[in-house]
């Protein structure tokens, strides 16, 4: 599965100190506005997940796809009111290389499902390497615990319950 | 920075005479600082209502996107992902196994 990430969701995974877990197993690239959202702008300010996430990218485990320019897929994103990082999300996975996004943004992701755009929460993608027994229910449950904090209680249950 | 008239009701002149006390400024300075938080909550509120994305929330905010998540998360939002939206993540994380 290749999957175009945004920056919500590549935060909450290394916070949950699932990032890694994901990296390994799945293919992750995100557009250069998400690495200035994760990266380039926490770095100034000192938070710890933007110098992991760096790391990523610099041993190759997150990569950092480039935009091909397409004024269809432009007036699309205008169309649509996305902006930011979520924009170029849009636009990279629009390039036809990726199969699905990855967010945690319930107003993105009723864009793109809107547009038949599939996409994957962090705990699904948790829920992914649990099917294909990358993780054992132990782990699932410790990473989907690790983002209780930082998720909605719809999400976390529902998650929870698949991994069981 | 601009000037704005505006008009406000007596409770309201009550709240900003109340913060320049406290604070230890003068009233206009009162009023920018509940203005700012006031147009924070709102930014706040609108996400967890899933009607502006978390990029958003930061630039009405004026924050960064990094910094927006620990706001969210000091005021108790975790997330606003729903229930359906989960469902067919988790249908998707299926499909392409």
């Amino acid at each position: 599965m290749k999957v175009v990430m945004d920056s919500d969701c590549l935060i909450k995974l290394t916070r949950a100190k699932a990032k890694e877990v994901v990296l390994r197993n799945i293919e992750v690239c995100i557009p250069s506005k998400v690495f200035e959202e994760t990266v380039t702008i926490p770095k100034e300010k000192g938070y710890p997940d933007a110098f992991i996430i760096e790391a990523n990218q610099k041993n190759g485990l997150l990569l950092i796809g480039n935009i091909i320019d397409d004024p269809n897929v432009d007036e699309m994103v205008k169309s649509l009111g996305i902006g930011y990082g979520e924009a170029d999300v849009f636009r990279l996975f629009k390039s036809g290389r990726y199969d699905i996004i990855s967010s945690d943004d319930r107003r993105f992701l009723k864009i793109i499902d809107a547009l038949d755009v599939p996409y994957i929460t962090p705990t699904a993608l948790i829920i992914y390497l649990f099917n294909k027994k990358v993780l054992n229910s132990e782990e699932a449950k410790i990473y989907i615990n690790n983002l209780k904090e930082m998720i909605s209680e719809e999400e976390y249950y529902l998650a929870l319950r698949e991994v069981e | 920075m601009e000037t704005k008239k505006i008009r406000l009701t007596d409770d309201l002149i009550k709240g900003v005479s109340y913060t320049a006390k406290m604070e230890g400024v003068d009233e206009s300075s009162a009023l920018s600082q509940l203005l700012k938080f006031g147009v924070m909550w709102y930014a706040t509120s609108l996400y967890k209502l899933g009607k502006i994305t978390l990029a958003e929330a930061a630039e009405l905010s004026n924050v960064s996107l990094r910094k927006m998540m620990d706001i969210l998360e000091e005021q108790g939002i975790k997330g606003n992902v729903t229930l359906k939206q989960q469902i067919k993540a988790i249908d998707y994380s299926k499909k392409f196994q």
